[in-house]
């Protein structure tokens, strides 16, 4: 758990969607663009709900052995070490797993004991049940694409969590925001919230990924610690975004007319 | 053409010459086909919304979902100032647009009170921009001091046009406009005489649609302008007949001077091109619907603005191609060969890493995981497992590919100096070559339309055809019709749902832009297309886009979204990215 209270501006009802997700001990889905405060809001409901959270990234090569644990060779003993899912099951913590499409399909079947009524997580290894504690909530998050087939997540799968939708917050709440982590003047933070919303427009125009509030936030950084606001916006706003230099040329020329 | 007709343009070509080779002119010319990609990013960010920067007759305005900006800048005295101008006018007329300030439908102004209403809309644009984009202002003010000093250079009063545009009438398409016939040979589906000579023409704002008037035409009287030695006529209520004769080199200079506000369709095919690149309103009506008593297939069509499907609209036709032509696929082998021996080897790579299995009885090598696990049961007492070694095993999967090409009569163009229908062909041959080593199920199909009563899908490779019966066939195909994408993927995938492989891909490779002679364009095309898409998902296809013209990044982006399709530089780079999304494929 943060000793601080992480900054979280709730942007709909989420918050109580979660609190009663909790109570109800019913897994939660994460679902929305990269950058729209997912990881933050979880960081933030731990601290609320005083629980500790383990976050896990998952990636292509994440296996259920990763997060269940393992069997290691010490001298001539071996030794079981919990993974961090059953860490969080045995401990009643918040396991987040990040992206948890990207990850191999048998940590997906790995859960699913776990987000059913049974809460429960068997470690074959051990030939062992390990109930979940009370205090256990498995979260994970997902970015939903426009089309389907690379890496996805099966509706079987979904239908076990209960899901709160991510967005980009609303200008008024991201210039909040904005001055809440960076300390930038509000008239700054007003300005780099319109260059994302332009940027957001061209979503359907070949960007992979928009402008999300981190990347906003990271603007807001470096001109608050005293780069030049357009070489600011440059290289934390429209570099990250493409390497075609005539959308970079575009994006440029678009947020030296707004900054 | 005459003797002295033929004098007289050879005068005219060798002053007009002149004038365009003037070096000082190319130092400060910008020209619109440079800046387009980055105009169109920019207005498509400052509206939220999909418009087409276009070239303007002049100064230009906004109009439905177009942009007009002059098609070259040389008014100031540097590229930069005149790239300044280019941009302001984006900025202006995407407030400009968003806040309608224009003419209405249908309502006509002289070209003075138009360029008037342009300027005094600065009083309420200018506001907006202050507010949003505080730089804009003192753009603004630069480049009006920059068309003063001009004024006072060259003592005239000031045109403002430039900055301001004019403002235009925004029309639209009425889409209950009564049904009309195609002309027969569009919906014919034998193969058309292509145009000999193509030509582009010079800016066009607006086109009015007419309706052939057949007794006018038969009632001809013939009219001259004897003023000017080269003429093209330009519409002037009289009718005369279409000959479809190509003639069009001999009279580019006069057609440059016209008018070019009428527009006929005609069922004459004709032999020469004059293309002008408007797409507003010339698409006057959707065709109608055509009794078939040959076998075709059937399939809706999405009406984004009603949000309706239209049930049975199109017409698919699936066919083979009447002619093969084996020597292309041999030439096109043995001249590639060493590319095909390359992509063999990045394959043969992907393909030797096998898959481990894990917990085997025998195997190459002991599991670490599963030798820990033996040692836990010994120490504890229990009958240790034998199952302590993995095995590596070929990594075979479950995939059907059909690769379907465009070959409307776009891909009769040029992309890096190759012709996009060639790489299209010669691409799928060696592609074919790999996937048929690989012993994957692979179809190869090719489409184009005229109407929806008429789309053709031609069958170059069956799924269950052996590869060395159909290559052949791929050679034959020619560039031909329209692109009505949505009912090419909806037979496609009709296609690949009687294949009983888990992982099944349509391979999309066109310029992306759908288009036919009916109003299948623009966000029609665009959202049938879309539609069609989801309607694959569900049934567990999954489709991916390749482009090699630069413009499909206007299209492709819009209607595949990210990570589903490429758009290539360079025509070389295409069979690599289609093996690549093959390795990319099998390891799902």
């Amino acid at each position: 758990m943060s000793i601080k209270e992480p900054f979280y501006l709730a942007s709909g009802k989420e918050i109580e969607v979660f609190e009663h997700a909790s109570i109800n001990k019913l897994p939660v889905l994460l679902k929305g663009p990269t950058g729209t405060g997912k990881t933050r809001f979880i960081e933030y409901m731990a601290y609320k709900l005083n629980r500790h959270c383990i976050t896990i990234s998952c990636h292509e090569e994440t296996s259920a052995t990763d997060l269940i644990g393992r069997f290691i060779i010490k001298g001539a003993e071996t030794i079981w070490l919990d993974g961090p899912l059953t860490t969080a099951v045995r401990n009643g913590a918040i396991i987040y797993l990040d992206e948890v499409a990207e990850a191999r399909p048998d940590v997906i079947v790995a859960i699913h004991s776990l987000t059913d009524f049974r809460r429960e997580l068997y470690l074959d290894k051990l030939a062992e049940k390990v109930i979940a504690h009370p205090d256990f909530l498995l979260v994970a998050s997902f970015n939903p694409g426009y089309q389907r087939g690379f890496k996805e997540l099966k509706p079987s799968t979904r239908q076990r969590f209960v899901a709160i939708p991510f967005n980009f917050p609303r200008p008024e709440a991201e210039i909040q925001i904005l001055v809440a982590e960076s300390g930038v003047p509000d008239e700054v933070a007003k300005r780099l919230v319109a260059i994302g919303n332009k940027i957001r427009n061209l979503n359907e125009v070949g960007l992979a990924e928009t402008v999300s509030t981190r990347l906003l936030v990271d603007a807001a950084k470096l001109i608050q610690s005293g780069l030049p606001r357009r070489l600011a916006v440059r290289s934390a706003v429209v570099e990250p975004l493409s390497d075609d230099p005539q959308v970079i040329d575009a994006l440029t020329d678009l947020c030296n007319l707004m900054i | 053409m005459s003797f002295d007709e033929f004098l007289y343009s050879k005068f005219l070509k060798y002053f007009s010459s002149l004038r365009k080779n003037d070096e000082e002119l190319l130092q400060k010319q910008v020209e619109l086909d440079e800046l387009r990609p980055k105009l169109t990013l920019f207005a498509r960010a400052l509206t939220g919304s999909s418009i087409e920067i276009v070239p303007a007759e002049r100064e230009g305005g906004c109009k439905g979902g177009y942009f007009f900006v002059p098609e070259k800048l040389s008014l100031f005295s540097n590229k930069e100032q005149n790239t300044a101008l280019y941009i302001f006018r984006v900025l202006f007329m995407a407030i400009q647009w968003q806040m309608k300030l224009n003419l209405a439908a249908g309502e006509e102004q002289p070209v003075a009170i138009s360029r008037k209403k342009a300027m005094d809309s600065w009083d309420s644009i200018g506001p907006y921009l202050s507010n949003d984009f505080p730089f804009a202002i003192e753009l603004h003010d630069g480049l009006k001091q920059l068309l003063d000093e001009i004024a006072v250079n060259s003592k005239s009063p000031p045109d403002y046009s430039w900055l301001y545009g004019k403002w235009m009438p925004d029309n639209h398409v009425d889409s209950n406009q009564n049904q009309m016939n195609a002309p027969a040979d569009l919906d014919s589906r034998h193969l058309l005489p292509k145009p000999i000579t193509t030509l582009k023409s010079k800016a066009v704002e607006e086109v009015s649609t007419l309706t052939v008037d057949k007794k006018m035409q038969e009632d001809y009287v013939m009219t001259h302008n004897f003023e000017k030695v080269e003429t093209a006529e330009e519409f002037n209520g009289v009718w005369r007949d279409f000959d479809g004769s190509d003639q069009l080199e001999d009279h580019q200079d006069a057609l440059d001077e016209l008018n070019m506000k009428f527009m006929v369709r005609s069922d004459e095919m004709v032999h020469s091109v004059y293309q002008a690149e408007f797409a507003e309103n010339t698409s006057v009506a959707e065709s109608k619907a055509i009794d078939e008593t040959e076998r075709c297939f059937e399939y809706d069509e999405w009406d984004y603005k009603k949000e309706i499907y239209k049930r049975s609209f199109c017409k698919v036709f699936s066919g083979r191609p009447g002619k093969s032509d084996p020597d292309y696929c041999a030439r096109v082998m043995s001249e590639n060969k060493s590319t095909l021996d390359t992509l063999r080897k990045m394959l043969a790579d992907v393909s030797n890493k096998r898959r481990q299995v894990r917990y085997q009885t025998q195997g190459n090598n002991f599991d670490v995981d599963a030798v820990t696990d033996m040692f836990v049961e010994i120490k504890s007492g229990v009958t240790p497992t034998e199952k302590i070694y993995y095995s590596d095993r070929k990594n075979e999967k479950d995939i059907a590919i059909l690769i379907l090409l465009d070959n409307s009569l776009s891909t009769d163009s040029y992309a890096a100096g190759n012709r996009v229908i060639d790489v299209e062909k010669q691409v799928s041959l060696l592609f074919g070559e790999i996937l048929n080593e690989y012993e994957i199920d692979f179809s190869i199909a090719s489409f184009f339309s005229r109407t929806r009563n008429n789309t053709s899908y031609i069958a170059l490779k069956e799924f269950d055809e052996p590869w060395f019966k159909a290559k052949g066939k791929v050679g034959a195909i020619e560039p031909n019709g329209y692109t009505r994408i949505g009912a090419s993927l909806r037979h496609a995938g009709a296609m690949l749902n009687s294949r009983s492989a888990k992982n099944k891909w349509i391979i999309l490779i066109s310029d992306g832009k759908p288009n036919d002679y009916d109003r299948y364009e623009g966000k029609y095309g665009i959202h049938d297309v879309k539609q069609s898409l989801k309607e694959l998902n569900v049934n567990n296809i999954n489709v991916f886009a390749l482009a090699i013209e630069a413009q499909a990044r206007y299209y492709l982006p819009q209607m595949f979204g990210a990570n589903h399709y490429q758009i290539l530089t360079n025509p070389k780079e295409m069979l690599t990215a289609l093996v690549k999304l093959f390795t990319k494929i099998r390891q799902l």
